[in-house]
């Protein structure tokens, strides 16, 4: 499926923002995904556009396509989606109170949530190092693959 | 004709006209004047506000995503929202080329202080030592400003760095975090001014009290959209009350391009074009008083040169304070709630005395409440993911104070007309830091985290950003007021040595930058030559 297609965005939409922790079916919301696209999400690069049809395929996958990027591809095409997709999220009529508001608890309860995150976040980041790296690889040695 | 046409409806502008027809004076004022939309829902906080819009995408990001802060190396944690672009908005007539100096420009009612963030400070005595006049000679400008347009202050320890004089309203009541760093420095004042630092409340443009027609502040948490209640003063507030008085006129939609001059060299009025095109229209005024801005105000004077053939296009001094950013964790508040109905500008303010006040550092420091989470996030060093999740948990901890440190003139940094392959001319703004300027900045930065450390803050050394040339927005220096009789410069009562009825009263005329927000100064010295031509 082509990245422009209405389907594979409506998609996509849904995938990154379940991963991002909320969605809205809102036609409208669907509608500015969309139309923020173009030009500021273009991308010639092979591997950007890789890891992003990688990212569509679900949350796991989105969970790994983005620790990989954020480590290799920080401002790449799939860091500059997710982002939109946030940004809609959080001024969203039906999303926005989950994404603009604090989660108060004591600080021991903060802390081992942190050191929790930070646990997720290192063992996922490994994981995609070890899953997507070797994909990067080979998209940069195959033939006309050196914009990867 | 008038007796002042006025360039420029920015903090100097609409300041000089308010204090004119108070003198019985006449004021036409000549504008470019693209207009701030209407706050929609103007009682509405910041969460109802994106429960209660049909479309609230649109108000927060724009229409095509315009608002969205992209991941970009370069990229601030925060952006200006669709509701206040069109202060930036450019004239398509402008021509303008940029150097290692990228000025924010305005042709907004109102200026650049439409997107400020309200910080008012008297200059120290000892400041004016470049001026023309003593420091004694703004006191009572700076009193009718504030009584004019309503700031709140108290005489607390950044009186080190700021008298307070004026009349201000009492400050309106800290943020928990705010309170809980403000407690800290209490407890420890001793310590941390032994070592140059102070800390007190920010002197904010925002009323705490009902000034005239305008509603104290009822904390909407909008500020970063725009306050829907005139609680928050921008000068579009003065050029709304002006539009009352039958001796002002108001011209928007004309860019001036240059002075018109009678044969002696004596200014009669500018020559400008409408914006929505058409050609060059004359206008009148007694006497001209230039107060564009900085760079706008050193174009037109340039563009004037221009015109009478001169090759020498160049301004020199061109000042701009270094802005340096450090975000903080305050670690007693890991886990705290955020009331995002709140006001959302810094409540604190700082100083750094390093020895001798052209070397002071000052600074205002902002604890997070609402503001757009998308940029603070994806700066996260995690997957987006556990960025949000990071970012929920320490929310009521963040924090971030802006620094600005003193620029003074160099002949190095200049503004001036080059031409284009088309044979047009722009605009082209050179600066360059000298070998001082980095180091500076990185020791005001060291001296800020040491000193929030004490406060009980973490804030990382790598997080530290020292933003580029023109990120402040306080430009200065090109035609200064001085006493030496010298080219391109002013006198104390802002008439230009150069032409004759010609009056430069924004802060191109300024022969010193100080390590603080200039417009509170702009808007008290704009009055004084007002009172000076007026008397």
């Amino acid at each position: 499926m082509r990245m422009t297609d209405q389907e594979g965005l409506e998609r996509e939409h849904a995938v990154f923002s379940a991963y991002l922790g909320s969605y809205s079916s809102d036609a409208r919301v669907v509608a500015r995904y969309s139309t923020a696209h173009a030009p500021m999400l273009a991308s010639d690069d092979r591997f950007d556009r890789w890891l992003v049809a990688f990212a569509r395929r679900g949350r796991v996958a989105c969970s790994l396509a983005d620790a990989y990027a954020r480590r290799v591809r920080p401002y790449g095409l799939l860091r500059r989606k997710l982002t939109l997709v946030l940004a809609l999220l959080e001024t969203g009529s039906a999303t926005h109170a989950h994404f603009d508001r604090a989660r108060p608890a004591s600080r021991i309860a903060t802390l081992s949530a942190l050191a929790g995150a930070g646990v997720w976040w290192v063992l996922r980041t490994a994981l995609a190092l070890i899953v997507v790296a070797p994909l990067h690889l080979a998209a940069i040695v195959a033939p006309g693959g050196r914009d990867g | 004709m008038a007796d002042y046409l006025v360039i420029g409806s920015g903090a100097s502008g609409v300041h000089f006209a308010r204090t004119a027809l108070d003198l019985g004076h006449s004021v036409e004022l000549v504008d470019v004047g693209f207009q701030r939309p209407t706050p929609p829902l103007p009682d509405a906080d910041v969460s109802a506000l994106k429960d209660q819009l049909e479309d609230p995408e649109a108000y927060f990001l724009g229409a095509e995503g315009e608002g969205v802060v992209y991941p970009a190396p370069d990229a601030k944690p925060y952006g200006f929202p669709p509701s206040k672009q069109y202060v930036f908005r450019r004239p398509r007539q402008l021509q303008f080329g940029e150097r290692l100096f990228h000025p924010l420009l305005s042709f907004a009612r109102g200026g650049l202080a439409e997107a400020w963030t309200g910080g008012s400070y008297e200059l120290l005595d000892e400041e004016f030592a470049d001026f023309p006049f003593a420091g004694s000679a703004m006191r009572a400008h700076y009193d009718a400003v504030a009584r004019r347009i309503g700031i709140t202050g108290v005489p607390d320890d950044i009186r080190h760095f700021s008298p307070c004089t004026a009349d201000y309203q009492a400050p309106i009541p800290l943020d928990a975090h705010s309170a809980l760093l403000h407690g800290r420095y209490d407890a420890r004042r001793g310590a941390l001014n032994a070592q140059g630092f102070f800390l007190g409340r920010s002197r904010v443009a925002v009323l705490s009290r009902d000034l005239g027609d305008r509603r104290a502040c009822t904390s909407l948490g909008r500020c970063f959209w725009g306050c829907p209640s005139g609680a928050f003063y921008t000068p579009g507030v003065t050029l709304q009350s002006l539009l009352h008085d039958d001796r002002f006129t108001y011209r928007p939609g004309l860019l001036v391009r240059r002075l018109l001059l009678d044969s002696r060299g004596a200014a009669l009025g500018v020559v400008a074009v409408p914006i929505d095109g058409g050609g060059e229209v004359a206008l009148r005024g007694d006497r001209t008083i230039l107060a564009a801005g900085a760079v706008a105000t050193s174009q037109v004077y340039l563009q004037t040169m221009q015109y009478q053939g001169r090759t020498d296009l160049q301004l020199t001094g061109l000042m701009d304070n270094r802005q340096v950013m450090v975000p903080f964790v305050t670690l007693p508040r890991l886990g705290a709630d955020v009331d995002l109905a709140s006001y959302q500008y810094h409540m604190l303010a700082m100083g750094i005395d390093r020895g001798h006040w052209r070397a002071a550092v000052h600074g205002q420091i902002s604890a997070l409440k609402a503001a757009a989470v998308h940029p603070i996030v994806s700066t996260l060093p995690f997957d987006l993911a556990t960025s949000m999740r990071v970012f929920r948990r320490i929310r009521g901890a963040l924090g971030v104070a802006n620094i600005w440190l003193a620029d003074h003139r160099r002949d190095a940094n200049a503004i001036r007309l080059e031409p284009n392959d088309d044979g047009s001319t722009a605009v082209v703004l050179d600066y360059a830091d000298d070998a001082r300027d980095l180091p500076a900045a990185r020791d005001a930065a060291a001296r800020t985290r040491r000193a929030l450390r004490a406060l009980g803050c973490f804030a990382p050394a790598a997080m530290t950003r020292i933003l580029p040339k023109g990120s402040s927005v306080h430009y200065a220096g090109t035609l200064p007021m001085t006493n030496a009789e010298q080219e391109h410069t002013t006198r104390a009562d802002g008439s230009s040595r150069a032409y004759d009825r010609l009056h430069i009263v924004d802060g191109a005329a300024f022969p010193w930058l100080p390590a603080k927000n200039l417009t509170f100064t702009l808007m008290a010295n704009a009055s004084r030559v007002a009172t000076l031509l007026g008397a």
